[in-house]
């Protein structure tokens, strides 16, 4: 059902650009509260890379995907997408986002609009696209995560699966250099999972730079490139799927396996 | 000296209740303008803004409205040395009251919504007008048009207090009548019923308003 443009690109076959898109050095965040959610996080995603985000909760994980678009500040060290530094509240930075996508565990999708108007609004207004262009475009995308006939919708008619997929279309008719997943099955139904993932494989296969807060095994495994793992605010691992699930060497990463693995 | 028959007090009271729209009318849209802007002040990232229209806001919810009308009518002719007419200081005054509560129920309005809008409209690159236009306020019209109605009954009955300094509204028509012809139940009770006639169908609409938009969502 899902289908977006195909590049030589796979789990097992080495990445042919190595682009810095994003790259992280020494993050830190402290919360309002003064706990130290992020102690220094440094990591480096290439084009063309899907990189998964493990970790137990309050790893801050989310945190670090968060701070990528400026959703999150962060009070030391440097994130620079594509080049240029990111920064909360700085001026510019909506320019950045645009080229930022990005994917929420609520879907956050606009209920008061249509789907077709969740995702035409940000290519009208911020790309200067016209109508019929922004609308055939949506359509497109529509019909690649496999619902063009709930265009005419609005959300709340849509189920959780449904609602992602749209905000995925969404996220991606701004047409990003990367996209940020935050947990983006975490609130479905196990009968939904399933549609969502394969809607995020198959854009991993068109060879879109992708950022995965998740917990899916089967996904990580699969479908990403590198995996790294968070705990206590601190980066523990980075590699790659089959050493991450097949031969762990960290203790706090071992711990962790046998944990969500049963 | 003229009699006052029943039809010309009526009569009377109808060309008074003239007054009574036009203030409350006044009132809701000066205090519609400036609550929309107090709002604006309210959510601002700007703690100077917010600290003003604070005080703003807790000035004129937290003093009767008899009070801002003493004060804009008596107050401000000794500050400013000029005589401001009824009209005028009532307007001032009412503007205030109103445009107090206004900006707090659309603050309201807009808090209540998940900060997820803000965020994917964040995401998608908008800025924090866009976002306002596109995405924030169009959600919270709708969950204030409700209480924004019911307050304007408010006002209207509020605009009675304007009698106190000297505007002849429908209260004030309906005082001035009863001293000439004592018939005090007949006059304030159909006072009463003019007031009544304007309020409760708006009550009532914004009840219907509130049932019928908080089921959609």
């Amino acid at each position: 059902m899902t289908n977006f443009q195909p590049r030589s690109h796979s789990s097992n076959t080495a990445i042919l650009e190595t682009k810095p898109i994003i790259v992280a050095r020494d993050v830190e965040k402290w919360y309002d509260n003064g706990f130290h959610v992020l102690k220094g996080v440094s990591s480096t995603i290439n084009q063309g890379e899907v990189v998964v985000l493990m970790g137990p909760s309050g790893s801050g994980k989310s945190t670090f995907i968060r701070t990528f678009n400026g959703l999150e500040p962060y009070q030391k060290g440097r994130i620079e997408i594509d080049g240029t530094l990111i920064a909360h509240n700085q001026k510019g930075i909506e320019l950045l986002r645009r080229e930022v996508g990005m994917v929420f565990q609520q879907f956050n999708l606009f209920p008061h609009l249509t789907v077709l108007k969740n995702i035409t609004l940000g290519p009208t207004h911020l790309r200067g696209l016209s109508k019929p262009q922004a609308k055939a475009n949506a359509m497109q995308l529509l019909a690649k995560v496999g619902i063009a006939h709930q265009a005419n919708k609005y959300p709340g008619q849509l189920s959780g699966g449904q609602q992602q997929r749209v905000a995925i279309a969404r996220a991606l008719a701004m047409q990003p250099k990367v996209m940020l997943f935050d947990e983006p099955t975490s609130a479905l139904d196990p009968e939904m999972v399933r549609e969502v993932l394969d809607v995020m494989r198959s854009l991993a296969e068109s060879g879109m730079t992708m950022v995965c807060v998740t917990h899916e095994v089967g996904f990580a495994r699969e479908v990403a490139d590198r995996i790294i793992f968070l705990a206590d605010g601190t980066l523990v691992a980075d590699t790659t799927p089959d050493e991450f699930f097949n031969n762990p060497k960290e203790e706090r990463l071992q711990k962790f396996l046998a944990q969500i693995l049963h | 000296m003229d009699e006052f028959t029943l039809s010309r007090i009526f009569i009377n009271l109808i060309i008074a209740t003239k007054w009574t729209l036009i203030l409350s009318a006044i009132a809701f849209i000066g205090g519609g303008i400036v609550g929309f802007i107090v709002m604006l002040m309210r959510l601002s990232a700007s703690k100077w803004l917010r600290g003003v229209s604070f005080v703003y806001v807790e000035f004129f919810q937290g003093t009767p409205l008899l009070l801002q009308l003493f004060l804009a009518f008596f107050g401000l002719s000794v500050v400013f040395g000029i005589n401001l007419s009824p009209l005028v200081a009532a307007t001032l005054a009412l503007t205030g009251f109103t445009s107090a509560f206004l900006a707090d129920i659309w603050r309201g309005s807009i808090e209540s919504l998940p900060p997820g809008q803000w965020e994917a409209g964040s995401a998608i690159g908008f800025g924090y007008l866009k976002q306002m236009q596109l995405i924030i306020l169009p959600q919270a019209v709708k969950s204030a048009i409700a209480p924004t109605i019911g307050f304007l009954v408010q006002v209207i009955k509020g605009t009675s207090l304007a009698s106190i300094i000297g505007f002849t509204e429908l209260s004030r028509s309906a005082a001035l009548i009863n001293n000439v012809t004592l018939q005090s139940l007949l006059i304030f009770g159909l006072a009463g019923l003019i007031y009544f006639a304007v309020c409760y169908p708006l009550s009532t609409w914004s009840q219907y308003l509130e049932k019928k938009l908080a089921y959609e969502t």
